[in-house]
């Protein structure tokens, strides 16, 4: 009955109803909308980076994980593949040397880092050959000595083409300098410009021999799994096979310079030895002996302990993606928030003339019994009704657009350019699960609450008998 | 017959206005079950005050008002509020009606607030509006209903909580004579049908001549209260 009359109650002033309506419609398909956008840069941000740069995890020597030191090799890479290759939840593998190196062209030198990758492998876990344009040559697949494949940004600085040839000075695993001939048999150009500028492959076997490592040993294997939510699990299932803690001099003279609690460190000394744990034992270990509020202590000494390999996740590899996929929802309670603040104070006002207008209208229904609890809570309908019509307008046309926009793209243009400098596609396909719809519908009618609680107020603080004396 | 209400010493000043208005200046009245009075005088001589003060919109400064033997000068506000909902019909002179429900939804509404089953209700509605000569005008919302027609649907919602009586100030101050009759045939038939009490104020002479009783104020004080001439 109440709300009934609620709703019919809206209608009664159609133009400035639909005028609130009107403004929380577009006010919520502004922020959806950019929310998305946002979203969807992101999303795509992480996509690329996962597929084009990092992969779903890569795996070191943990001591490579200090200061890339080219000596701290994965020893025995090729059973450890096929070890990984067998586990259900992987795609694809692939192992690498990485090393930094100069570069020069008769224009340079440039610092570079230098992949050594199998490109079979390779293809299956970054889809970096994809960003190779028809005319610019493949991903080494063209005969010939030595070739390298090169960032456009990079091919820009060294003044080359594809067969161009290029000197890379590097130096081998025994410290001595070398440098060989390479030509330039691929050029890509991803959205990230960075990347284009400071990244050459080469295949493997070359630079292997030119770095003089033994066939099995390489400093990467990259991992990629059926799905990213499979990551996390596949980390641990490696770790505790692979990742090993000890707590000798050298770890409790690295975990002294973390500047950890007293109690934390006295502990460590306490368990010193020459004991290997594995990940999930030395975990429990710490869990025991650390206080919960101590969690990132924790990190820094299973960091400080390892051995062994490491396996870090996209997420470990690029922070700042993990931190803004983490902010994304606090994006959209933040864009929507905002609108929506605004919104409820033009919303209130609204709400306030309506109590003024009939303000004898309402003296009567207080005395003929309607007692004030129906009152509050029908203006507090109203007033939700009302923001929800605007509420569910305003979702309806930004589903569309976001469904819109998220199948066809929409390009930044000129704007895109500073966007690749940054790792970030220029056309952009906005996204937004159904759950943010939700939280969005959930936002309105907090609102509409909100709004309700001063008018209504107003409402039931009026005296019957003079309400309906009112002129 | 019961005596319904009692006012005994009644007093009420306006404190809000600079100089305080003396509205109900010691006034004692008992009005019997089945009564059809009218209260008359000038304009600003204390009948809506008084009225208000009966229905429990205001509350005296002095003075007790017993309904049904009890008094109610001290009653919660939610307690008057559920007392004017079950115990007294009202009807104003205008903006009586919800204008979003039509003239049906209207009288249902009261008992809705009363919480009859839909069945109760409707039937009423339906009893009511007839009674009142609108059983072809049910599902018209206020808006598209004349000024007399609105009255007779207030009357019939007034009725519709079964009250133990009605109070209605100035219901035909903003009738014509046509409809100002109809409406008064309507509450004299109700009155003497099914003896529905009737207490109201006017200052149209037309409809002081219907009264059973007439009590005249000035300034606040009965100056008079005489039975008029039975039509019967
Ligand atoms: N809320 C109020 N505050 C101050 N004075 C009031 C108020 N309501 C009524 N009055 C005064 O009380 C007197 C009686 O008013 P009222 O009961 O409305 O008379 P009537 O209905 O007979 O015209 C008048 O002088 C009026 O101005
Ligand atoms: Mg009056």
């Amino acid at each position: 009955m109440i709300l009934n009359i609620a709703w019919k109650n809206i209608w009664r002033s159609k133009l400035r109803s639909s005028v609130v309506i009107f403004a929380i419609a577009i006010g919520l398909l502004a922020g959806v909308f950019s929310s998305a956008l946002m979203i969807g840069m992101l999303m795509q941000r992480v996509d690329t980076a996962i597929s084009n740069e990092v992969s779903s995890l890569q795996l070191h020597n943990a001591d490579f994980m200090e200061n890339n030191e080219v000596t701290k090799t994965i020893s025995n890479s090729n059973a450890l593949i096929s070890e990984i290759s067998k586990d259900p939840d992987v795609r694809a593998v692939s192992k690498r040397i990485t090393v930094e190196s100069m570069v020069n062209s008769g224009h340079g030198p440039l610092g570079v880092m230098i992949k050594g990758v199998v490109p079979e492998n390779e293809k299956r876990v970054s889809k970096i050959y994809k960003y190779i344009a028809d005319s610019s040559g493949s991903f080494f697949n063209s005969k010939g000595r030595n070739p390298i494949v090169i960032g456009s940004k990079l091919a820009e600085k060294l003044k080359v083409h594809l067969r161009s040839k290029i000197q890379i000075d590097i130096v081998t695993k025994q410290g001595l300098p070398t440098s060989a001939i390479f030509r330039v048999a691929g050029i890509f150009k991803t959205d990230n410009s960075m990347f284009d500028e400071m990244t050459a492959f080469v295949k493997f076997d070359d630079l292997q021999e030119l770095i003089e490592f033994d066939e099995d040993e390489s400093h990467e294997i990259a991992i990629l799994t059926k799905n990213i939510m499979l990551t996390d699990s596949l980390q641990q299932r490696i770790m505790n096979k692979y990742t090993n803690y000890i707590i000798n001099d050298g770890a409790i003279l690295r975990t002294e310079n973390l500047s950890l609690k007293p109690y934390i460190l006295s502990f460590l000394k306490s368990i010193k030895s020459s004991k290997s744990y594995n990940y999930k034992s030395f975990v429990g270990l710490l869990d025991k002996n650390i206080k919960e509020d101590d969690e990132d202590s924790k990190q820094e000494i299973l960091k400080s302990c390892e051995t062994g390999l490491n396996a870090m996740s996209w997420k470990k590899l690029t922070p700042d993606l993990e931190l803004t996929t983490q902010y994304m929802d606090l994006m959209l309670f933040i864009y929507v928030g905002i609108i929506l603040l605004a919104l409820g104070f033009g919303i209130v006002n609204t709400m306030l003339m309506v109590v003024l207008e009939r303000t004898k209208e309402l003296g009567m229904l207080m005395a003929i019994g309607m007692n004030r609890s129906r009152v509050y809570s029908m203006v507090m309908l109203e007033t939700v009704l009302l923001s929800l019509v605007g509420g569910i307008v305003g979702l309806l046309l930004s589903y569309i657009a976001v469904t819109y926009f998220g199948n066809k793209g929409i390009n930044l243009g000129d704007f895109g350019e500073g966007l690749n400098s940054i790792g970030y596609s220029s056309l952009v396909f906005p996204a937004l699960d159904f759950a943010s719809y939700v939280k969005v519908v959930i936002m309105v009618i907090f609102t509409g609450i909100f709004a309700a609680l001063y008018p209504a107020w107003k409402a039931i603080s009026l005296n019957p008998s003079e309400a309906i004396r009112t002129e | 017959m019961d005596k319904v209400i009692e006012i005994k010493e009644l007093y009420k000043v306006y404190t809000e206005t600079a100089i305080p208005v003396k509205a109900i200046n010691g006034i004692n009245l008992e009005f019997k079950s089945g009564e059809f009075t009218a209260i008359v005088g000038p304009s600003g001589c204390g009948k809506t005050t008084l009225l208000n003060l009966i229905g429990g919109l205001d509350k005296p400064s002095e003075g007790i008002i017993l309904i049904d033997g009890v008094d109610i000068t001290d009653f919660s506000m939610s307690k008057l509020t559920d007392l004017r909902l079950w115990n007294i019909g009202f009807v104003f002179q205008a903006y009586n009606l919800i204008p979003v429900l039509t003239a049906k939804e209207n009288v249902e509404f009261i008992m809705q607030l009363q919480k009859k089953p839909k069945k109760e209700r409707e039937e009423r509605a339906l009893e009511l509006l007839n009674a009142v000569g609108l059983a072809d005008r049910i599902d018209v919302r206020p808006g598209k209903l004349s000024g007399g027609q609105q009255q007779r649907v207030a009357v019939a919602r007034a009725l519709a909580s079964k009250p133990k009586f009605i109070l209605a100030d100035e219901p035909t101050a903003n009738l014509d004579s046509k409809s100002t009759a109809t409406l008064l045939q309507i509450m004299q038939e109700l009155n003497e049908k099914e003896n529905i009490t009737f207490i109201f104020s006017t200052h149209d002479k037309r409809v002081v001549d219907k009264a059973k009783r007439v009590i005249t104020l000035d300034d606040g004080v009965v100056v008079s209260d005489e039975l008029g001439e039975l039509k019967v």
